[in-house]
């Protein structure tokens, strides 16, 4: 005697079990979707046309967007300068200890971008090297540059990430026959390993990219939140909100969501290439 | 011309030892051996690609051992070709063109292609060449730069039977159009045999024998070789001298006789193709003739039959498809077995070092 299943105890209707499985799953797939589309239009609705106009126009969410766009790619830039070296000695090389130094490395991907902040602040205000730099080279703490450090932190482990697997996806020996053919070790990672690595430097880039402009606890933590001197896009949302300036706020999340529509129409343009994400 | 001493390499998990060499200039020379015994590595250390520890490697006498790949001026054509796949088949030929000056790039990849028998396909992609059509555009890449030694690792091995067969003949014809020295690394002993001046076999980090090709086959100097060219009736026995060209093989019972002098534990073995079969007692003055039984007939391609005849030993024996007709060989037939004292081929146990 078999056991009877609950789900074979619900089936009084004689339903064949495929199509109340398909049911349920393609139902939660609608009201995920459903949640998603409801909450941005409503929100989106909530303010009247003219008045989120005369937001977006608005000297503060202007300058949030230049702010925003200008640190974004800075870090980005600053980051990939980094992250391709490091990701590619990751790759190709085994060291002792470089366990410990892959899982050092991993750490700004799973601590919350606040405790990174706030490591930084407390290195920039406590600490004799943190001071040291502060007063002599760049002010970080409350101050513009704190912003781009605050997501170069973030976003490079991400780029480190996807880096080195594209890396380990390009066999070695393809430089090796660049070398045979005249091309020294520079060269042959210049004309060949960086032209093979383009899917994964494309979607690197934009991921990072995304990330920093959507960055908030580590910056807000490290640069602060001053209106009109660190208010990048997400200081923006956050400085409006606990003003109640909702008309502001909501403009700043329509900006948000755009570029996270654009990034995402890129990524799969990558994606279409045969660029692995 | 290219001359390797006392080369050592220890790769952690694998070491290339004592490695002895001499290639000439123009020649076509085979290093031949099993999986893992240190034929591609001993490649990629004339390449450059890795650094012997011990030793040395001269390339038309000039000593390149310290020498980066990019200035010893060797074509490398590794196993899957590892053509770019982010250029073209003209971008890929082009590639170390681009390097040399007063080179009219366009001219030299067009008549690269010829040499290599490619001539419509300079626009195509990577993805879209057929293996051997990949292979040939590796060979031009490789020689465009017009290096001193082409090294080609396995460069037929992943192409099916046709391909490979017309591919081996195309690189006869341009080893001679180009006369550059080969080194051309392979498992498979019937490649060699029809490619190679000269082979060198290697078994476990170590070369075991250099020689010409029919010579290996011929007289293989350990049992390894003899195995690894596929050697049949190999068996060991015992030999006693009877006089200073004749000797006598005890196996399994019966009594072989080689024209050598050989004396204790051996291995003989008799090439299948140089064994005789007659439904008589065939009448020379060979010593070695057996009465034996049929055991098994098998087809061996178009033309030829495979008969295992039982003499006290398991004789394989390769006849022409006609004469097994006209035999009119069957299961359990008898039949007589000869061949010459100087086809028993012996190798001496004291050879069998490469095991």
């Amino acid at each position: 005697m078999h056991r009877t299943l609950w789900s074979q105890k619900l089936n009084f209707l004689k339903i064949p079990s495929d199509k109340i499985f398909n049911t349920l799953i393609l139902t939660l797939l609608l009201l995920l979707f459903l949640y998603l589309i409801v909450t941005v239009v409503s929100t989106v609705l909530y303010v009247r046309l003219d008045a989120l106009l005369s937001a977006i126009l608005s000297e503060e969410i202007l300058f949030s967007i230049q702010l925003s766009l200008i640190a974004a790619t800075l870090a980005t830039v600053i980051c990939l300068m980094v992250a391709i070296p490091v990701s590619y000695a990751l790759s190709r090389f085994s060291f002792p200890g470089k366990d410990f130094v892959d899982v050092t490395l991993n750490i700004p991907i799973v601590t919350p971008p606040v405790a990174l902040g706030a490591t930084l602040l407390i290195f920039f205000t406590n600490t004799p090297i943190g001071a040291g730099i502060e007063n002599t080279l760049l002010k970080f703490v409350f101050e513009t540059p704190g912003i781009v450090l605050a997501q170069f932190t973030v976003i490079t482990a991400l780029a480190v990430r996807v880096l080195k697997s594209t890396f380990d996806d390009v066999d070695p020996e393809f430089e090796d026959i660049a070398r045979t053919l005249g091309y020294n070790k520079f060269q042959a990672f210049f004309k060949v390993t960086l032209p093979l690595s383009k899917n994964g430097l494309m979607s690197s880039m934009v991921l990072a990219w995304a990330r920093a402009v959507g960055e908030f606890g580590a910056t807000v933590t490290l640069a602060g939140a001053t209106r009109m001197k660190t208010e990048t896009l997400p200081i923006a949302i956050f400085l409006n909100l606990a003003t109640a300036n909702v008309e502001k706020a909501v403009a700043t999340v329509i900006i948000l969501i755009l570029i996270a529509v654009i990034v995402l129409f890129m990524l799969q343009k990558v994606a279409a290439k045969g660029y692995v994400l | 011309m290219i001359k390797i001493e006392d080369l050592f390499i220890d790769l952690g998990d694998f070491k290339l030892e004592n490695i002895n060499l001499e290639i000439q200039e123009g020649e076509y020379f085979s290093i031949l051996g099993p999986t893992g015994c240190g034929k591609t590595v001993l490649l990629k250390c004339i390449a450059g690609i890795y650094k012997p520890s011990k030793g040395r490697i001269l390339i038309n006498n000039e000593d390149v051992t310290k020498l980066p790949p990019e200035k010893r001026r060797v074509g490398y054509v590794p196993q899957d070709y590892k053509l770019f796949p982010h250029l073209s088949v003209k971008g890929n030929i082009a590639f170390g063109l681009k390097h040399l000056k007063n080179v009219n790039i366009e001219e030299e990849v067009e008549s690269l292609l010829k040499l290599v028998g490619l001539t419509t396909l300079s626009k195509r992609c990577i993805k879209c060449l057929s293996g051997g059509e990949k292979q040939r555009v590796a060979l031009a890449r490789a020689i465009a730069t017009h290096p001193r030694v082409l090294l080609l690792d396995e460069p037929l091995s992943a192409l099916d039977r046709g391909t490979r067969k017309t591919l081996q003949r195309e690189l006869k014809r341009i080893h001679e159009e180009i006369r550059i020295t080969v080194v051309h690394v392979t498992h498979d002993f019937r490649e060699a045999l029809n490619l190679a001046d000269r082979v060198a076999v290697m078994n476990n980090g170590r070369i075991i024998q250099i020689d010409y090709p029919k010579n290996l086959f011929k007289k293989p100097g350990s049992l390894f070789v003899a195995k690894f060219i596929g050697a049949e009736n190999l068996f060991e026995g015992t030999a006693t001298p009877l006089t200073t060209k004749l000797s006598e093989i005890t196996l399994n019972g019966i009594k072989l006789f080689a024209r050598r002098y050989i004396n204790g534990k051996v291995y003989v073995y008799i090439n299948p193709e140089e064994i005789i079969l007659s439904e008589r007692k065939p009448i020379n003055t060979s010593r070695n003739i057996f009465k034996g039984t049929v055991e098994e007939i098998s087809t061996k391609g178009l033309y030829l039959t495979k008969i295992l005849i039982n003499v006290g030993v398991p004789l394989n024996v390769l006849i022409p498809k006609n004469l097994e007709e006209t035999l009119s060989i069957k299961k359990g037939a008898q039949l007589y077995v000869w061949f010459k004292e100087g086809n028993v081929h012996v190798i001496t146990h004291d050879n069998t070092y490469g095991q």
